[in-house]
């Protein structure tokens, strides 16, 4: 959905949350798997996205609807990583639920080695700088185009550039290390 | 610039990146499930558990508490202030039991200015050495309450038959608090324990009584002890 088509869409018809539910459901749920990672109930967490957005829709001012609604997806999913290692003290680690996976593999093993590439890639992902992460992830990940993390985040697209630049940098520079020390 | 998964470049490091983000396919984009108006009620374990843990806690402290209560010696309840020693039933010589503080009665309370000043303190014509009432004086259990001073002071003339003792007690008190709520009985007192003791203090310490106290509760008593006074 481009942030166009969606600005259009809210000065035609009055802005209902079933409306922004429909329209925006799988946007919310890309962003919710880029910056959350493997470990997160994406379903959940894309619910309690669209909770906030149920709460808070009618102090939205109409402008940039995509920008709003990421805003919200990155605090509510900052808020659950940051609780996450809490919860964690106190309740027993979730088993992989095989069937939650999204993807297309076929097998168990398939799947699992799946899950644990995308661990893997959450991992090396943690080297890159906080400020050039988001951009990183949602251009690798979700898929966006550099344009459209410029819309969402509400800077230049050269800025947008040059961090994913630097952060596909330090992506590799950090693989290169896990891999040299892997390798004796 | 090509995405990770798109790379086409050979080297090794290259290779395991582009595998690394290809794990990651396309959402379905399927069915949309019906959306929630309120967040969902979370799973209570990770709110019990902890509140379980903190009960066990809470537990644990109070049976410890009990434990350590139970362990530790118990202490002796305090003595009583005021002096609740009967008089012995062997005893024959005339009872002079320090008296609880009565407000109603006129003798206890305060004595007028001038008869404090007439006075003579009792402590005159000590005719025990020095060496020996300075031996009872750091055996007499020195205690900050006075009242327990003439609560000993009659212990150790009724119940140790130890008069000197007692005497010396009982001037202890009289040096301390000559206008005292219990002059009168530790005056009564030292009387008593002179004659006990043969002390010829004993008919000073009478007439010092009846000066300050002649319709005193142990007026009668203490004339018994002054003959002069008949």
């Amino acid at each position: 959905m481009k942030a166009g088509a969606i600005a259009e869409d809210v000065h035609a018809q009055p802005l209902g949350f079933p409306l922004v539910y429909r329209r925006h459901y799988h946007d919310v749920l890309r962003w919710t798997r880029a910056l959350g990672g493997p470990d997160m109930d994406l379903e959940d967490l894309t619910q309690d996205v669209f909770v906030v957005v149920h709460r808070q829709l009618a102090q939205f001012d109409g402008r940039n609807l995509h920008a709003w609604l990421y805003t919200i997806t990155a605090r509510t999913v900052s808020v659950r990583r940051r609780s996450a290692w809490f919860r964690r003290l106190f309740t027993r680690p979730r088993d992989v639920v095989l069937e939650a996976v999204h993807d297309g593999a076929r097998d168990p093993l398939a799947r699992l080695e799946q899950k644990e590439a995308q661990r893997r890639f959450f991992a090396l992902a943690g080297a890159v700088h906080a400020s050039r992460r988001e951009a990183f992830l949602l251009f690798e990940i979700a898929g966006h185009s550099g344009e459209e993390i410029a819309g969402m985040q509400g800077i230049p697209v050269a800025t947008v550039w040059t961090r994913l630049h630097l952060a596909r940098k330090e992506f590799m520079a950090a693989l290169a290390a896990h891999r040299t020390k892997e390798e004796p | 610039m090509k995405r990770l998964r798109d790379l086409d470049e050979s080297d090794a490091d290259s290779v395991q990146a582009q595998a690394l983000a290809r794990s990651f396919t396309p959402l379905p984009e399927g069915m949309i499930p019906a959306a929630r108006a309120e967040a969902r009620p979370r799973r209570r374990g990770w709110v019990l558990r902890p509140a379980f843990a903190l009960l066990l806690l809470v537990l644990a402290g109070i049976a410890s508490a009990m434990a350590w209560r139970a362990r530790r010696p118990s202490t002796p309840p305090a003595a009583p202030l005021a002096p609740t020693t009967k008089p012995a039933p062997h005893a024959t010589a005339p009872v002079v039991v320090p008296a609880p503080i009565v407000a109603t009665d006129p003798i206890v309370g305060p004595d007028p200015p001038h008869t404090t000043e007439r006075a003579p303190r009792p402590h005159v014509g000590d005719p025990h050495p020095a060496s020996k009432r300075s031996e009872e004086e750091t055996t007499a259990p020195r205690r900050a309450d006075d009242f327990a001073l003439l609560v000993d002071a009659t212990a150790a003339l009724r119940s140790e038959h130890a008069p000197l003792r007692a005497l010396t007690l009982a001037r202890q008190y009289l040096a301390s608090h000559p206008d005292g709520a219990l002059a009168e009985e530790a005056l009564a007192l030292a009387c008593e324990a002179a004659q006990a003791a043969a002390d010829p203090a004993a008919a000073e310490l009478a007439v010092t009584y009846l000066e300050r106290y002649p319709t005193g509760r142990f007026a009668a008593r203490v004339r018994a002890i002054d003959p002069a006074k008949r």
